[in-house]
Formats: structure tokens, sequence, C-alpha cells
């Protein structure tokens, strides 16, 4: 029986090996992007810039194809990542907002397991009557909307009626500890500051709250759809027949089997996830990578931030790619019907 | 059409989806053809009243240039919506087409199956990133328009209707009266067309209903963010608001944040009250559910089964990154 | 006055399907004497897995609806109690077991894990703790419950070695006295060296083995009743023999009383002690299995024995019975067999036979509700 802890080794190395030509594929992708999009990609992207710059870059991009990619793939992997129009590192930037996103990304991630799987497994239990339609006028009321519109609600009306702060990480900037994380409760909880650390928690739920509650559908869909699969099924009567309470029926044998169905759209979410932080952090000031690829791209109508653009770009690529194994991995640990082999 | 009906009827969401939808449309047919119907002010010509807030004669008030929001928001709702119904029809169908392509000839070993495992390890990379985030970033690089807003989105689209088609055709190729066909000799094209492509038509045309309206949020955040089309030249939702928050309008005077805001929520909310009722009644998966809850009959439980199923939920190809790649072709 | 461990009297449910009640069981009343078998058999769509799902109120409330009539359990009427308080008389008091031994266990949980849950659940109610909600039937002395017999005290292996030490050694020996019982059980439904199957997962076991296991589970509660719905239906025949002995001596063994729930005349006969004969949703007849299996006195039940090929043989075709089984939404009037009945007279068509109702006695005699039940010895 393939299960073993080696055999797990086994399977998780499998899919690590399985991750490299996709990640050289993502750069081959931002490789094209970066060289090949724009026609005149010089003037495009530095309209204003002195002839020294514009001079430099048409170098760039007057070596052969294959050339400018092995100096962008050693680029990439010292660390050089390009700067902005202004001169300012990528790497440093994107290396200091990642952590502050992953906070954010894994607080909206909690609540949407918390809250979201079991409205699933309530829309599942009360199938077609009042409290599944509730449940999906919820659900399908985060999905219509945009990030952009809830977070300009949330930050604008919501916080304020709530008595929650509308925007950056803690109340007071810099907070008075080192931050080696850059996660802002985490920061604060290694420093033993607790009240910064509850300002952080304050300051992380709204933010949170608002990125969960947009991308919670699929999981709460997900849940529905697999508990209505599950629940008819024999073993169900069976642990009803055992005496079980039906909470006990419900969580502990419907929903752990359903949920196995439910890990698959954990790639798909943290796509939605990634996607969002960039307008929720822009709106709630929260210094992670959604923010500096907002202003990267240009928005607001700021000078974009080529490099960065693409840098940025490339990550949450990785990202999506890295949730979608963590979704395969823990696919093959819940489902005991996988061989690991 | 009596089908279709039922189909409407099994839930009273469905049916609101649905009414809503129809108004939606007919709304904006009427403000394309007639739009003194709806509302006395034309495009872009500014009243004399500025940055008000709703009252009777400006539901959702005026904005700091003397438009009023109302208007505006009715004069963008043919542009979004039809822009959004553009760019998932033709991912629908371009991407349909290569994904029935992958799916159906994906014999290893062959040409078929050399093409389908290029066109899957395209889609692959493309999935990758979020459609969100890969959409501003060619929206950035093609610069504004609405042209380039359009193919920006539509290169980031088309990968999720091939996925989606090649799954839906792998789960139809191997089925039964499909190897009947073949059988009795029936060409490869006409069994594609007749009988493959019909079968998958419903699932993808419920992921195309729900789909409008999350190309709808995608390309107006992209307005949101400053890029695609220019406002005021061009109505559009997203872009109204970016314009609004530019001139520090949302926090000054936050109810232009109504007009907006409201529109495209109810229009995105009604695409997706329709398309989940239409899923509930229309995939597979829960009609064996809804027949095999009746008999109490078991559903299936194979493990490979099970797993190809989960991945048929998400219309997923069995070799994102993963699964084992360098397959040519899965497991039937 | 005999001892009963379920009465059913006069139960009647429905299905509310869209604008339809399906009328799946009418006025069905027998009663279960307490260790003994009463087999239930009847055509798929009778009525007599809802029935046997109905007793511990397995049924999803809303589609199905229980319309009329008692079911006493415990002295309590089952019909009446909100379904929250139902767990609680699930298990130690009633517990089941089901078709497909592949659904029947959940795939999720190892073998060990699902026994001992079933086993916990019981020590917790023995020791007195409330367990799923108020208990309110009135205290069961569980001291009577007899033990696994000593039949399995001699198939305990000496000392295990080899691969069943290593296999002993992975499962939780935090309890050794619940995993004790666990094998204990397991020993009881003639599993040889049950430490090597407590880590493996349902889908590792062939189907007998299932089964088996599903019995241990269901039995490891020490039921009042077991209802077992067509539990050998799923097995190759090898195996349902296999099965059914087990059950058999299990019946000795454990005192429990059975509902068995077939449609397959051959298990019944030799599993049960009195036989009900289910069609449409009622109860067309009642009786001592070999009574009732030898001079039937209903027309389906003897036309049910002429198509089993393996009662009569003949050198024609196989006998069936005309017609098809009336829809339960709208079913015949009078007598709902009539339609196919090869005696049909005209009160058959108006005047429904009354329904069956057990009678007093120390053993139920053998009644039919048909209004020519005299006439049916004579049928061919």
């Amino acid at each position: 029986m393939g299960r073993s802890p080696s055999d797990l080794a086994v399977f998780v190395a499998k899919r690590l090996l399985q991750l490299v030509p996709v990640l050289i594929g993502i750069t081959i992708l931002t490789f094209v992007f970066t060289h090949l999009s724009t026609v005149n990609p010089c003037a495009q992207w530095f309209p204003h810039a002195d002839p020294t710059t514009l001079a430099n870059c048409r170098a760039q991009f007057s070596k052969p194809l294959y050339v400018q990619y092995w100096n962008y793939l050693v680029n990439l992997l010292h660390g050089n990542w390009g700067a902005s129009v202004q001169g300012r590192p990528v790497y440093p930037q994107i290396a200091q907002g990642l952590p502050a996103t992953l906070e954010l990304v894994l607080a909206s991630l909690f609540l949407m397991i918390v809250i979201g799987i079991p409205l699933g497994v309530i829309a599942a239990q009360s199938a077609g009557r009042w409290a599944d339609h509730l449940v999906r006028i919820f659900y399908l009321s985060g999905w219509a909307t945009p990030t952009y519109l809830g977070a300009v609600i949330a930050a604008i009306f919501v916080a304020p009626y709530l008595g929650l702060p509308s925007g950056g990480e803690y109340t007071n900037t810099p907070p008075p500890f080192p931050q080696y994380t850059h996660m802002s409760v985490v920061d604060a909880l290694v420093a033993g500051n607790l009240s910064y650390t509850g300002d952080a928690l304050v300051h992380l739920i709204l933010p949170a709250a608002t990125l969960a509650f947009i991308n919670m559908g699929i999981a709460t869909r997900m849940t529905r759809s697999s508990m209505l699969e599950v629940l008819p099924l024999d073993y169900v009567k069976s642990a009803r027949m055992k005496g079980l309470s039906d909470f006990l029926v419900m969580y502990k044998h419907a929903l752990r089997n359903a949920l196995i169905t439910t890990t698959t759209v954990l790639g798909v979410t943290a796509g939605g996830l990634l996607a969002g932080t960039v307008v929720i952090e822009t709106v709630f000031r929260w210094p992670g990578i959604g923010n500096y690829a907002y202003y990267a791209i240009g928005g607001g109508g700021n000078t974009p931030n080529f490099d960065g653009a693409v840098a940025v770009v490339a990550v949450f690529a990785v990202g999506v790619v890295v949730a979608n194994l963590i979704a395969d991995i823990l696919y093959g640990v819940l489902d005991p019907r996988v061989d690991w082999r | 059409m009596r089908t279709f009906w039922n189909v409407l009827r099994a839930n009273p969401l469905t049916l609101v989806g649905f009414v809503l939808v129809v108004l939606i449309a007919l709304t904006a047919l009427i403000i394309t053809v007639a739009p003194g119907l709806l509302t006395p002010y034309r495009s872009d010509v500014a009243t004399n009243a500025y940055a008000q807030a709703p009252s009777w004669a400006h539901p959702f008030g005026t904005d700091g240039g003397g438009l009023d929001i109302y208007s505006e928001v009715l004069y963008a709702l043919p542009f979004d919506l039809a822009i959004a119904f553009a760019i998932a029809g033709v991912a629908l169908v371009a991407g349909g087409a290569l994904g029935l392509i992958a799916g159906f000839w994906d014999r290893p070993g062959s040409v078929g199956g050399a093409v389908s495992v290029l066109i899957m390890r395209i889609t692959d990379i493309f999935l990758a990133f979020p459609s969100l985030i890969l959409a501003l970033a060619i929206a950035v690089s093609l610069g504004r328009g609405v042209l380039q807003l359009i193919v920006a989105v539509l290169l980031t689209w088309w990968p999720y209707y091939v996925r989606l088609a090649r799954g839906e055709t792998l789960a139809v190729k191997h089925l039964p009266y499909v190897t009947a066909a073949r059988a009795a000799g029936v060409t490869e094209g006409r069994i594609v067309l007749r009988h493959v492509l019909r079968n998958i038509l419903e699932p993808v045309i419920v992921y195309f209903t729900l789909d409008v309206g999350t190309v709808l949020v995608t390309l107006s955040t992209i307005g949101y963010v400053g890029l695609g089309v220019n406002y005021p030249i061009t109505p559009e939702w997203g872009s109204m608001m970016s314009t609004y928050q530019n001139a520090g309008l949302i926090t000054s005077d936050p109810w232009t944040v109504l007009g907006p805001g409201v529109a495209i929520f109810v229009t995105v909310l009604a695409f997706s009250l329709l398309g989940d009722g239409l899923r509930d009644v229309l995939d597979p998966r829960s009609r064996r559910v809804l027949a095999g809850a009746s008999t109490g009959g078991p559903t299936s439980t194979s493990p490979a089964e099970r797993k190809e199923e989960a991945d048929e939920a998400l219309g997923r190809s069995k070799d994102l990154p993963g699964a084992a790649l360098g397959e040519g072709s899965p497991a039937p | 006055m005999m001892d009963f461990a379920v009465s059913i009297e006069g139960l009647s449910i429905d299905y509310v399907v869209g604008a339809g009640r399906f009328h799946a069981v009418s006025d069905v009343s027998l009663d279960v004497p307490t260790g003994r078998v009463v087999g239930i058999v009847g055509e798929t769509g009778c009525g007599k897995s809802t029935l046997a799902q109905a007793i511990p109120r397995l049924l999803p409330e809303p589609p199905a609806s229980i319309g009329s009539g008692r079911i006493i359990f415990r002295g309590m009427d089952l019909v009446k109690i909100p379904l929250w308080k139902m767990p609680a008389l699930r298990g130690t008091g009633i517990s089941m077991i089901f078709q497909e031994p592949l659904n029947s266990l959940n795939p999720a949980f190892r073998v060990y894990d699902q026994l001992v849950e079933a086993v916990r659940m019981r020590r917790r109610r023995e020791a007195g703790e409330r367990v799923a909600g108020p208990r309110e039937s009135p205290p069961f002395d569980y001291s009577r419950r007899p033990v696994p017999g000593a039949v399995e005290v001699l198939s305990r292996p000496v000392a295990p070695g080899g691969a069943t030490a290593a296999a002993m050694r992975k499962t939780s020996s935090r309890h050794p006295e619940l995993r004790e019982e666990v094998l204990d059980f397991l020993r009881l439904v003639r599993i040889s060296d049950p430490e090597t199957i407590l880590d493996l997962y349902p889908h590792e076991l062939s189907g007998g083995m299932r089964q088996r296991v599903m019995i241990a589970m269901a039995l490891s509660e020490k039921p009042a009743l077991l209802i077992a719905d067509e539990p050998t239906s799923a097995l190759d025949v090898t195996i349902q023999a296999q099965v059914l002995t087990l059950m058999k001596d299990l019946i000795e063994e454990v005192q429990t009383s059975i509902l068995f729930i077939s449609h397959d005349l051959g298990v019944i006969a030799e599993m049960a002690d009195e036989v009900g004969v289910m069609y449409a949703g009622r109860l067309v007849e009642f009786g001592p299995v070999t009574e009732l299996f030898d001079a039937p006195r209903h027309p389906y039940t003897k036309a049910l024995l002429r198509a089993s090929p393996t009662r009569y043989k003949s050198d024609g075709p196989l006998a069936s019975i005309a017609g098809s089984v009336p829809n339960l939404a709208h079913p015949p009037d009078g007598c709902r067999f009539h339609p196919r009945c090869p005696i049909p007279r005209p009160v058959c068509r108006v005047d429904p036979p009354p329904p069956l109702r057990p009678t007093d006695g120390p053993a139920s005699p053998h009644r039919s509700a048909c209004h020519f039940a005299q006439e049916v010895e004579s049928l061919p």
C-alpha cells in the first residue's frame, strides 16, 4: 500500500520536479512580454526618459533573442530584477512586500475556510430550502462585487461604521520593533508587543474579510456540491446509525470526504485571492506586492515600472502554481485511495 | 423550450436572475436606440449641477464635471455588456475549438497527440497567471483604448475555455454511443460535430453565462486601475470609479460610488444567479446525484474516477502543474 | 404476552416530490419479537427499504413524510420523537447494516477508527454518559447483554508473530482495552488475524470482508434491534453463503432481534423465522417461514414463488407475473394487486382487503390480505 511517509516524500518530490518546466515556462512568457510585446518598447515605456536611458534600452533589445533570454534568466536568479524608472531596485521591494501579502492572503483563506465551508455544509443540508437560498445569495453577492467596489465600500463606509481602521498595517508606522518577517501580526508577536499585535490584527481584519467575502463563492459552492454528492451515500447513514450526533455525522464523516473534492478548487481560489490583493492592498494601503503591482502597472495614472510589473506578475504566477501544488498534495493526503507511489 | 422553463422554475433565484438579465438586456437596447425614454440627459453633456448629492432630478447624483451619474451609468451599460459578451464569446469559440481539438485528437504518438500536448502546455502556462493580473499586464503594454482592452482580456480568457472544453470532450469521448457511432462508420468529423459538440455545449453554455459576469468584473477592474478605456470619452463603469477616485470625489462625495457600483453589482449578480442556477440543473454531476438520491444507489467511487470527476468539475486539465507532466493523453 | 423488540402499527409513509405524493408504504403493521428474525421480502420498489429506514427515522424527512402510524420501541413511539433526539436511540438501540459494503464504510477512515467509534459510543452510554442528545428511553440494563461468546475466544491467535505483530504495534496502543474489544468483534464475525486489517482502509478489503466489518461495527454496539437492509444482495453467491452462515451463528450468540430485508426468497427462507411479503407498499402476507413458503395464502406470494427458478423447476419458459408494478403515486383502487392477479373478482377492484394486523398469542398466525385467501391453495 503506497501510503507510508517515505512514499509521501516521493509523492511531493515528483510534484516539485514537475514545477520546474512550468516555472521555466513562466519566465519564457514574462520574457516574451518584456521583449516582444510592444513594437517600440522603449518609446512606450519611457516616453519622457532622457536619451541615454533610451539608448541603453535600445541596445538591450538589439541582441539576439536567446542571448536576451539567457541574460534575463541569469539576472532573475541573481536577484537582479531590474529597477523602476526612478532607479529603485525591484527585488528588495518585492521581497519585503511578499510576506505582507502572504499574511493577508492567509488571513483571507482562514476566514474563507472558517466561514465558507460551514456555509456550504448548511446549504447542502437544507438544499432547496430558504437557508440554501440565503447562502447562495451571500456567496453570489461576494462574487458579483468587483474587488475595487468591495474595497472602496469597506474602507470608506464599513470601516468608520464599525470603528475599524481603514488602512495600513499599524496605527503608527514604523512600529517600535524590528520587522523581521514583514508580517505585521507575526512581527508584533515576536517582539512581544501585545498592544501592537492587537493593533495589527485590527488592521488586518477588514481587508482580509473583504477579500474573503469576494472570493468565498467558489469554496462554498464546491463544498455544497460535494456534500450533496456525499450525503445520500450509505456511510453517512451508517454514521447516523452509530448514534453519532448530527454535528459529528456532518463534520466528521460527511465533510471529511466532501473536502477531498473541495481541495481541487484551492488553486483557482489562490489565483482569485492574489489578483484581489492588487486592489485591496492599494485601497487599504497595505504594503504588499499587490500594492506594488498596482503602481508598477501604472495604476492611478502613475508612470509604469516596467521591470517591476513583469517581476511581480511572475511572482503571482509562481504563487498560483505553488497553490496548485499544495492543493494536489493535499488531495493526495486526504483521499486515502490515492497511491503515493 | 419547456425544459428550459422547468430549469428556471427549479430554483426561484434562477428565475430572478433570468428576469434581471432580460431587463438589463432590454435596458441596454433601449438606451442605444432610444435613450430619451430612460433619461433626459444626453451622454457627456454637462448639466449645471456640479457634485450634487442624489435627488429626484439626479437619482445617483452628479459628478465633478456636472454629468448626471445615473445617465452615465446607463450609457455605459450597453458598452460594458457588449464588450463582456464579445470577449466571453470569442474566448468561448476560440478556446472551445482548441479544447475540443486537444481533447478529441490526443492519442499519444500521433500528430493529434503532439498538437494536443502543445495546446495544453501553452494553456497551462497561461493559466498559471491570475487572469486579472495577466490582463492588467497586457493592457499596460498595449496602451489605452477599447480594442486594446478587448485584446488584453481576451488573451487572458481563452485558456479557461480550452481547459473546460477539453475536460468535457474527454468525458464524452469514451461514452459508449460515440464508440458505437465510430463502429457504425460515421466519419470522425461528423462524430465531433454531431455527438461530441452537442454534449459539451451544455456545460460550456452554463460556464459562459457565469463567465460574462466575471469578464465584466475583470474589464471594469482594468478600468478602475486606470487602464483600458478613457472615461469620459467612453463610458465604462470601472473607469467612472477611477475618475471619481482620482478627482477625490469618493472621499468628499461618497455617493458617487453608488452609481457604477450598483450597476455592476446588479448586472454581475443577475448573470451569476442565472448561471449558478443553470449549473445546478445542467451539471452532469449534480444530475447524477439527483438520480442516485431517489434510488439510493451509489455514485462512482473508484479513486481514478473520483479524481477525474474532481478535475472535470473545474474543467481542470489533468496536466496542470502538479499532475504528471509529459503524459500525452489521460487515462480513459 | 410476547416481548417485542419493535412494534410497527399502521405505518404509512409518503414521498412528497414536486406536486405529487408517492405512497411508498401504506398501513403496514408488524412486530419483531425479541430474539427472532423477521424477514421482509418483495420486489424492488415495494417499500421494504423505505420501511426499514423509517424505523430509526433515517429517511430524509422533507421528501419523506410519515403520514400515520406508530413505531413502538422500548415503550416510545419513534414517530412522535423529534428527529434531534433520535441519535440517542440509534447504535445501541437500533443498528443497521446496508447493501453496498464499500459505500457503507467511510472510505476516509481506517477499519480500526470506524469500529472504535462504535465501541466508544456504546461504552459511554453504558457508563451513563449523555451522548448526542437527552436520553428519554427508560434505562436499559446493559449488564444483561451477553458478551461475545466462547467461540471467538478459541479462535484468538496464541501468539501473533511476524506481520501480525508488526501490525499490532501500529494501531493505537493508547487504549488497549478498546483495541481488544474491536479485535473481539472482528473475531466474532470470523475474521482470522483481525490485527492485520485494523490499519486498512475499506477500499483495501474484499467485499465479503467489508460486509463482515460492517456487521461487526453494527453488533459492537450490542443493539436491541438490528435491521439488515439487503446485506448480501451486492455480494457474490459464494461470499453471500459465508455471510449468511455467519449471521445465523451470530443470531444465537448475540441475541439481537433482526429485521431482515431482501428481495431474494432463498435468503429469506434461510434466515427468517417469520416472513412478511410486501407489494406496492402494502403488507400482503405474513406468517412463519416454512408455512408461508410451503402453502402461501396470497396470489402474489404464490406467483413470486412460482417465478423463482430455484424452487419450481420446469422445462418450459420461466414463469413471470404479468403486468408491472403499479405507480405508487396513483395506486390501483381496491386491492393493489388486482390488475395482475390470476383470480380477480369484482370485489377486488373496489374493496381493498383489510390490512394485516398482528394478533396476540404465542405464535403469529399465518395471515393474508386477500379476500379469497383460501382459494390460493388451488392455484397452479
